[in-house]
């Protein structure tokens, strides 16, 4: 498989934020819906070989969402933390925690802005420090380094 | 800025992942990276001294435990030519170019109440 990654901008902003911005095809109420509606979230969050074992996500201030897989090995892992702002179609500010973990935790914000008949989606993940965003990326780089590796080989870029 | 080569070959290896991954939610010494891996503690020392000299981790000097820990300075910049990792958001988001394709035009009509 190779990717386009043209469309998906990526920058480390500072010493604490990631921030991604993407456009998409489609006006923000849907991708606001794709978002936020758990039937339309499990279409798009499942990762290989991971089931979404619970997929819940009540896009109000004072909400909460709960993402959740089952691993190869029995072993479950989630995402999770509350909704703090929501502005519909037009922005969400929540607290995400990786397997209920403060330490590993970012407060992300997602707008989205009209792009002609598209939307061009902004978020920034904000850790609470360096150490903490070098944490996220590390373990978004083990967890798919084996996917990583697999696209190097065929580049024959490693080893 | 690491030689990138060697920063490759660091991360090459499945033990020194998960090394890395354990690293992730704090320092730890040789002993607490030792326990959950089927290996020695000398094993585990190479493995360190490798990530070390790749410039991903680094030793806090404090008395005989020597905790080690991520180098944040030297992930930011691993970021900037792992432009792979970003492949892995990228396919979620075709997912979700897809499943926008697939709603229809008026979400008044087929909006669940």
């Amino acid at each position: 498989m190779s990717l386009d990654l043209t469309q998906l901008q990526t920058v480390l902003d500072g010493d604490t934020d990631i921030i991604l911005r993407r456009s998409f095809a489609h006006p923000p109420a849907k991708v606001w819906r794709a978002l936020t509606e758990p039937a339309l979230i499990r279409q798009w969050m499942a990762v290989k070989d991971h089931p979404m074992t619970r997929c819940a996500f009540d896009p109000r201030a004072g909400g909460s969402f709960h993402f959740e897989w089952a691993g190869p090995d029995g072993n479950s892992f989630f995402f999770s933390g509350p909704i703090l702002d929501v502005r519909e179609a037009q922005h969400i500010t929540h607290v995400e925690y990786f397997n209920g973990e403060p330490a590993m935790s970012a407060r992300i914000t997602t707008d989205l802005a009209p792009n002609g008949t598209g939307t061009r989606m902004t978020m920034v993940m904000r850790y609470e420090n360096a150490e903490a965003r070098a944490a996220a990326i590390a373990t978004g780089m083990t967890d798919g380094m084996e996917e990583v590796y697999a696209k190097l080989d065929a580049l024959q870029i490693a080893g | 800025m690491p030689d990138l080569d060697q920063s490759f070959a660091a991360l090459a290896d499945p033990t020194r992942r998960a090394i890395l991954a354990r690293l992730a939610e704090g320092e730890a010494t040789v002993q607490d990276l030792a326990r959950p891996f089927a290996i020695s503690q000398p094993a585990i020392s190479r493995h360190l001294r490798v990530l070390e000299d790749a410039g991903l981790i680094e030793t806090r000097i404090e008395g005989p435990s020597r905790p080690r820990r991520l180098k944040p300075d030297t992930m930011a910049q691993l970021w900037d030519w792992l432009g792979q990792y970003r492949a892995l958001w990228e396919a979620q988001f075709q997912r979700l170019d897809a499943v926008l394709d697939s709603l229809p035009d008026d979400p008044a009509t087929e909006r669940t109440p």
